[in-house]
């Protein structure tokens, strides 16, 4: 890497991804929770190609407490980035604090430039801010920038280009006297043309609604309130456009197969692609909902409140309220969850947050709770199947929370996890920002799981269809194999045994094997297997769910009855089938034995449960 | 601080830091949050499950855990 290198520096939430997209013109997720940042990201200036920028994980100082806090700290001193000029990224509504890092950041002889974030704010609020008594007293410069319409972005590279770059040194060992002499110093000065009590005016409006969302019992009712209606609302908002995009797809198939119903060639494109792919788009409106349930939680700034809400809960667990976030990703994806758990100050909780993050509800799982549970209250109110599927959330979160109170009795350490949280401004989501942000990551999940979903199509049809042989009367006519008789069929019947003990039949035994590549591919498989024609009318006519609903086993009952659909919302709740997970697992845990385990644990036990569950109800002929 | 005034949204008492004394990592931590001897700050209560102290030490809007709260002697 090349040596005109530019590091954002600056303590967590202050503004540093916001100035990094303005400088580099890219999109990073900004998010109002401090410590959102996790690893270094690196991109050019735009404009000028030369220059390398890079964003580190906010840090209150340059003694490092937690894995993101040290990547900051590596990014500036272990050298192998090539960093000679740092901007120190200081939130001008709570400069006194940021800017002691500029302190040290001198100490260490590091070529910096202050820039002052949140200007609008302090103009809004008619807050001054003379930063001349700090300029003379410590030698720093500094740049007023505004992160909502870039103003002060040109005056700001000016003065990073006239920077001389300057390999960062050493940093001078803790001394807790030196840092309140500093932290007195900078506050004087800061507060000389700063009227009493100005500033505090900024606060107050946040005060006044944390004495509600924080407020011992109210606080608690309030979050139980929001996170129901965010996880119930994937089911009540999503509802109507999903019966659009499912009609979409079902007279989609039903035209391709029109063109030509005796072509091979035609059946594979209707009931193999349009079908079985069609049957996970249909949820990606329920997708698109949480993320933007999600991304309001994030942007608003309650992601810190529900931090200090269940911190105490969670620590009987084993954990603290900083795991509230990374689980909270968890309901999204797995992967930048288990990057979120860096945050974390303490290396046993760490452990315990990555093994029980695939526990959570993450995105991939909605399709097939969404269609499970569909199952479940067939034509009843989908007031049910919301508060089913919030329920799920909720138990998902259970299950996590023994795993982690189990984990945190075996593994005993002396480490102290540290919570004190830093409760960010509320802020109003900007909802263009927002759509705009959940529309991306709806089309990340998309280009993730689409690939695996098709390949899987392709794989399930011709398992489903060969072999196949030429009609006796008509030679020119392909006659394929009857399900029972097919490739899959025999495969799927050899292993019926194990699916048995979960009340089910090799068919959707097919689909839970095949959800190994991707969860979604269990509801695509179903599609596709269930939807081939056996009274001569294809299913997709019918709609996925009423199909299933009619199916019947062998011995012409039910087959997806009450405790065959819990069983297999157990499975899905509590199996790690995800491969990206276990890799990301090996690589933050830096331990194959770990991830080995979790990957192990977790599919065994979620088959054990299942089963229980399953025979259990049985018992009761439910 | 007795939990019938906790549970008070208007609560807002007034105090100064004298010393920080606990664990080297928290007390570092306190510190670069602000919260240093002679500090004053004004404490908000606590949140549900007998959980975090909130407070406000200038312009910093903090919460804290109680064995985090302990290491301030005020
Ligand atoms: N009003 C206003 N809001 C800003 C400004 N800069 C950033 N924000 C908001 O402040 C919040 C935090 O911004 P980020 O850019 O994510 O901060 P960060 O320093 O990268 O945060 P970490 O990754 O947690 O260290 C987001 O909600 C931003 O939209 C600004 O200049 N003015």
């Amino acid at each position: 890497m090349s040596e005109n290198v530019v590091a954002l520096v600056g303590a967590p939430n202050s503004g540093k991804t916001t100035l990094y997209n303005w400088l580099t013109k890219s999109q990073y997720k900004t998010v109002n929770y401090p410590g959102s940042t996790v690893d270094y990201a690196v991109g050019t200036l735009a404009g000028d190609s030369e220059i390398q920028i890079i964003d580190t994980p906010g840090t209150y100082s340059l003694f490092p407490k937690s894995q993101d806090e040290q990547v900051t700290h590596d990014v500036l001193f272990a050298g192998t980035l090539g960093v000679r000029r740092v901007i120190l990224v200081c939130d001008g509504t709570q400069i006194e604090r940021h800017l002691l890092i500029g302190y040290q950041l001198q100490q260490a002889g590091i070529s910096f430039v202050v820039a002052v974030t949140m200007n609008d704010l302090l103009v809004k609020n008619k807050i001054p801010l003379n930063l001349n008594f700090i300029r003379k007293e410590f030698d720093f410069s500094f740049v007023l920038f505004d992160g909502v319409n870039g103003a002060g972005l040109d005056a700001l590279i000016t003065e990073v280009k006239k920077l001389p770059p300057r390999v960062p040194g050493q940093l001078d060992p803790w001394s807790a006297k030196k840092f309140e002499q500093t932290s007195d110093l900078i506050e004087k000065k800061i507060n000389i043309s700063r009227p009493a009590g100005k500033q505090n005016q900024l606060l107050a409006r946040t005060q006044g609604i944390d004495r509600w969302l924080l407020h011992p019992v109210f606080g608690v009712a309030f979050f139980f309130i929001i996170m129901s209606v965010i996880f119930a609302s994937i089911f009540w908002v999503s509802a109507p456009v999903m019966d659009a995009v499912d009609q979409f797809f079902a007279w989609t198939a039903r035209a391709i197969l029109s063109v030509n119903p005796q072509s091979l060639w035609v059946q594979f494109l209707s009931d193999g692609l349009v079908v079985s792919i069609g049957a996970v788009l249909v949820f990606v409106p329920q997708i698109f909902i949480l993320f933007l349930g999600i991304g309001f939680l994030e942007s608003s700034g309650y992601l810190s409140r529900a931090s200090t809400i269940v911190d105490r809960p969670l620590l009987a667990l084993g954990l603290s309220g900083r795991s509230f976030v990374p689980l909270l990703s968890g309901f999204a994806c797995a992967v930048p969850a288990m990057m979120a758990s860096r945050n974390l100050s303490s290396k046993k909780e760490r452990w315990i947050v990555n093994f029980i993050i695939p526990l959570m509800t993450c995105s991939a799982r909605i399709p097939v709770f969404a269609l499970l549970i569909g199952l479940l209250f067939y034509r009843q109110s989908s007031w049910w199947a919301g508060l089913a599927m919030a329920a799920m959330y909720f138990l998902s979160l259970a299950v996590g929370m023994t795993a982690s109170f189990l984990l945190s009795k075996i593994i005993r350490t002396k480490e102290k996890s540290l919570f004190l949280m830093e409760l960010p401004l509320y802020r109003w989501p900007r909802w263009r920002v927002l759509v705009k942000q959940s529309i991306l990551r709806t089309q990340g999940y998309i280009r993730r799981a689409g690939p695996m979903i098709f390949l899987f199509a392709v794989i399930l049809w011709i398992g489903a269809h060969f072999p196949i042989e030429k009609e006796i009367q008509d030679p020119q006519i392909w006659k394929t194999a009857s399900l029972d008789q097919s490739y899959l069929g025999q495969l799927g019947k050899n292993m019926e045994p194990l699916f048995e003990p979960l009340g089910t039949d090799w068919r959707v035994g097919i689909g839970l094997i095949s959800a190994f590549a991707a969860r979604e591919v269990f509801v695509s498989s179903l599609a596709l297997v269930f939807n081939i024609p056996q009274d001569g009318k294809p299913d997709s006519e019918k709609g996925l769910l009423k199909t299933l609903s009619q199916a019947t086993n062998e011995k012409g009952q039910a087959l997806f009855k009450f405790s065959s659909v819990v069983g297999l919302l157990i499975f899905f709740m509590i199996a790690l089938q995800c491969m990206s997970t276990f890799i990301v697992s090996i690589k933050e845990n830096h331990s194959l034995k770990f991830a080995l385990g979790q990957l192990v644990g977790l599919n065994l036990l979620a088959y054990i449960v299942s089963v229980s569950v399953v025979q259990f109800l049985q018992m009761f002929q439910i | 601080m007795d939990n019938q005034k906790n549970r008070d949204p208007q609560l807002r008492i007034s105090l100064v830091i004298v010393d920080l004394v606990g664990p080297v990592e928290i007390t570092e931590r306190l510190r670069e949050f602000g919260l240093r001897p002679g500090v004053p700050l004004f404490y908000f209560g606590r949140t549900g499950f007998g959980g975090a102290h909130l407070l406000q030490a200038g312009n910093a809007w903090l919460a804290l855990r109680e064995s985090e709260f302990q290491c301030l002697k005020m």
